[in-house]
């Protein structure tokens, strides 16, 4: 025993104890306080940004100086187990060579996020459509947007994807135009049919009296006179105004005895020849 | 103390009834209809928007009560209470239009009378305070959106206009006549076509024959500028008879929250 606390008192006399001892005390230091101090910082900045720049921007600010504060506290750890950071960061710089190479398409998205953060096409809740894949905006990530489409499947959009393609935002602006296409017989009169779907629109309780709704008169199809009606609502009673929309134009129709056709081709069939005169006979 | 037959159609409109267990009521007015059941220890409300509207006014006990309606439960509310039927203002802001746009000329103040419509609004005194049952409207109102399409707000639209005179105004059962007054403090005649009315800063008054409103001040300074808006908390003093405050406004008026409450048509018609 005695010689065991021996051993102690030269190793803290000889120095290297209490360097070990300080470098251990560092390192804890940067466990429990560092880390703590970064989750507070990460989570302030992306509480201010949120409320100045919005969700995304908030979430983007969040993270970034939760990742800048860990990669900090990592690389000073290493420092006190006597690792060069120089060395380090030139390996890393090699290594990201490397890696760069190798993982092109993950850093495009990447690329591509932090420009989807600062651009906001579209924020967190909006429904937007890309290409033939529509639904409302779950996250938007370093790497990818999610989206929940309304059969609630869940989709994984690569940001690139998101820089490249056309995207179609529904939701950003508070109000809608819900335009139903609708054919009438080629007897009806063009102005009643105008009046009796400007009477619908107004009647209903989803459309906006301002903006106005809209009736176009638009042309002469194959079987039908074809008219739009374009009603304005609130953006989140688009499903209830296009349904209550049809079902009262019907219902309008069939009153007003306005027929809606369907498509008819006229078929001219050639007079058969006298079968009492067979060709050869007529001398 | 006012017997039951005393009472104006307004007080006989806007009153409350005593129930004990089992009691049941039915209020009707227009093609509204709310059927409130006390039974040993809930209470139950239900309410009915018919298609036809009625002339008759009912508040009584109820024979029969609807069972293809929805009927909505409450526990634990005290014991002793009284039922009490207030008006109240709609969800939502209100837009109006005039007949015809209206110049206002400088320096001039003009008044136009609205009628705003008023739901119902169910509410329960017991030995623990007020609760609110429900709120139910009293007519669908129209959508409408005041603002550009990209920024703005959703608003019912009134289907009455707004009038010069009060006389022309009919009186009806279940609105308030509310005076809006604009004065125009710029140098160009101010077109008004149409004006957005903000319900939850105003009050509710009972007169003998109709509900009233605190009226509502407007004055502008131009397109450019923002209209100080001004909700003095008083009674009306178009009221023939005596007045008395059925509802406080739901929010107190800043002044420092400047809104536009008229339209305008173009810039370019000061310009």
């Amino acid at each position: 025993m005695n010689h065991f606390l021996i051993q102690i008192r030269d190793y803290i006399e000889s120095g290297v104890g209490t360097e070990h001892l300080d470098s251990a005390l560092r390192i804890a230091a940067l466990l429990f306080i560092g880390l703590p101090i970064v989750w507070v910082l990460s989570r302030l900045a992306g509480k201010l940004s949120r409320k100045r720049f919005g969700e995304h921007l908030g979430t983007f600010f969040r993270k970034g100086i939760f990742y800048i504060g860990i990669v900090f506290i990592i690389i000073h750890i290493m420092m006190e187990f006597g690792f060069n950071p120089a060395a380090l960061l030139g390996a890393a710089g090699i290594l990201s060579v490397a890696v760069g190479f190798a993982s092109q398409t993950s850093l495009s998205n990447v690329i591509s996020g932090i420009f989807l953060y600062w651009e906001q096409p579209f924020t967190v809740g909006d429904i937007i459509k890309v290409g033939d894949t529509s639904g409302v905006v779950l996250s938007i990530d370093l790497m990818s947007v999610k989206l929940r489409q309304f059969d609630n499947h869940f989709v994984r959009i690569p940001n690139e994807t998101m820089i490249k393609a056309q995207v179609t935002n529904v939701t950003r602006f508070p109000i809608r135009r819900v335009d139903i296409d609708v054919g009438t017989a080629y007897a009806s009169d063009v102005e009643h049919v105008i009046r009796v779907l400007r009477t619908v629109a107004d009647a209903n309780p989803f459309s906006l009296d301002e903006p106005n709704p809209i009736v176009v008169f638009k042309g002469f199809g194959d079987s039908s006179l074809n008219f739009m009606l374009g009603a304005w609502c609130e953006k989140t009673q688009f499903l209830d105004l296009k349904n209550s929309l049809t079902r009262d134009i019907k219902v309008a129709f069939d009153r007003e005895g306005i027929e809606i056709p369907f498509p008819q081709r006229v078929v001219h069939m050639p007079k058969p020849a006298d079968s009492s005169h067979p060709e050869g006979s007529r001398n | 103390m006012t017997s039951p037959k005393d009472k104006s159609i307004v007080d006989a409109r806007w009153d409350s009834r005593k129930l004990k267990a089992e009691d049941s009521i039915v209020w009707r007015a227009g093609n509204t209809s709310i059927w409130v059941l006390k039974t040993e220890l809930d209470w139950m409300l239900a309410g009915n928007t018919d298609k036809e509207e009625t002339e008759r006014f009912l508040f009584e006990k109820a024979t029969s009560l609807p069972i293809d309606v929805e009927w909505k439960r409450w526990a634990g509310l005290g014991a002793l209470s009284t039922v009490r039927f207030q008006p109240a203002f709609p969800d939502r802001p209100l837009v109006v239009k005039t007949r015809a746009p209206v110049m206002v000329s400088p320096d001039q103040s003009i008044d136009l009378f609205i009628n705003i419509p008023v739901w119902v609004e169910v509410c329960l005194d017991t030995d623990l305070g007020s609760t609110t049952l429900g709120v139910f409207p009293t007519r669908t109102l129209s959508n409408t959106w005041f603002g550009t399409q990209y920024e703005g707000e959703l608003c019912y639209a009134l289907k009455s206009l707004a009038r010069r005179v009060k006389d022309d105004l009919t009186i009806e059962a279940l609105a308030a006549t509310c005076r809006f007054t604009i004065t125009n403090r710029f140098e160009e005649p101010l077109p008004l076509d149409r004006i957005r009315v903000l319900p939850r800063h105003l009050s509710i008054y009972k007169s003998r024959r109709r509900l009233w409103t605190s009226p509502i001040k407007v004055v502008s300074h131009g397109p450019d500028q923002p209209s100080q808006l001004e909700y003095p908390e008083e009674p009306h003093t178009d009221a023939r008879s005596v007045v008395e405050l059925v509802r406080p406004p739901e929010e107190i008026y800043r002044p420092s929250f400047f809104r536009e409450s008229f339209t305008h048509y173009t810039r370019a018609l000061f310009e």
